[in-house]
């Protein structure tokens, strides 16, 4: 198992599982629970080919420096994307994201297009509302598993293989938690665990997109939490800054 | 052509929604390459590593900045 491969893949999964959860739970709190899990295991099935084609070809056919490169880039846009949202809710600047909010909005935009309340019937619209965000989110974790699983370490294969139980366990976690409460996992501190995940992302893509243009970091894996304090600072620093302009203080 | 706009748009959101932070980290990644693997700029090869971490905090703080003013 390569441990630096199962906690990003983990974390990061676990707050797309946690996004794509709201809204199957919303389908089938106000749709019926048939068709919820319907949508939900057709976007599952399109993932799996998906991951069965492109994950094998990315294994055998690209070699690990340009791959560490490109996927260096792209988690570092990635993450900073993540980042940027979760300064600018930290500083006030942008509304907190709310979970129960969201899912209140989703219901209601279900009620209001006259879906909810037909139990046993196959809907249309819930069953594509489910499918597309377990399929967004889940092409998201597709990704993250891809990325952290076969750019870490000299194996690709076992990297892969320990990301995907990252991701794995984030499921089995974030789907129970489900079951329990029926209801939107506001208890899991949403925006703090995107602001984690977003340091980290940022942090293995500066590591890795550096060592895919020829960098040898100082203390080799170590400076990962150099990295990471970096990161931590700038958006400390930023926070600061924004809740200290006129009309930002929140 | 709508289609191939359309494309970009969903992947360009999909892993970077902010083109002040692309073009910032593109411009940084160009960079670092240049300073690693261009011999004539092999000489700066040291102090690689701290301008791609500069690049991406400089286009971070740009790209945050920016947003304000929307």
């Amino acid at each position: 198992m390569y441990w630096p491969s199962v906690l990003p893949a983990f974390l990061a999964s676990m707050v797309e599982f946690v996004e794509a959860l709201t809204i199957v739970l919303a389908v089938g709190v106000t749709i019926n629970w048939r068709t919820s899990l319907w949508g939900a295991a057709a976007a599952f099935t399109v993932l799996a080919l998906f991951v069965a084609v492109f994950g094998a070809a990315i294994i055998i056919y690209i070699p690990i420096d340009l791959l560490r490169m490109m996927i260096g880039i792209i988690l570092i846009l990635f993450g900073l994307q993540w980042l940027k949202k979760s300064v600018l809710r930290y500083s006030g600047v942008k509304e907190l994201h709310d979970e129960a909010a969201i899912y209140q909005r989703k219901v209601m935009a279900l009620q209001a297009a006259g879906t909810a309340g037909a139990k046993d019937i196959f809907d249309r619209l819930g069953f594509l509302t489910s499918f597309k965000s377990v399929l967004l989110e889940g092409l998201e974790v597709v990704f993250i598993v891809i990325t952290f699983g076969s750019t870490a370490g000299m194996n690709k294969t076992a990297g892969l293989l320990s990301a995907s139980c990252g991701a794995l366990l984030a499921l089995v976690l974030v789907v129970c938690a489900g079951a329990a409460v029926r209801r939107p996992l506001t208890r899991i501190p949403e925006n703090t665990l995107k602001f984690i995940v977003g340091i980290m992302l940022v942090t293995f893509g500066t590591f890795w997109a550096g060592e895919g243009c020829g960098i040898l970091w100082p203390l080799q894996d170590g400076f990962l939490f150099g990295l990471a304090a970096i990161y931590l600072a700038m958006c400390a620093g930023l926070t600061v800054w924004l809740r200290g302009r006129p009309g930002e203080s929140n | 052509m709508k289609a191939i706009k359309r494309v970009w748009e969903a992947v360009f959101n999909f892993f970077c929604g902010d083109y002040f932070v692309f073009i910032g980290v593109a411009v940084t990644i160009i960079l670092t390459w240049c300073l690693e693997r261009v011999a004539v700029w092999r000489v700066l090869r040291p102090v690689s590593g701290a301008v791609l971490v500069a690049g991406i905090v400089l286009s971070f703080s740009w790209a945050v900045s920016r947003s304000l003013r929307k």
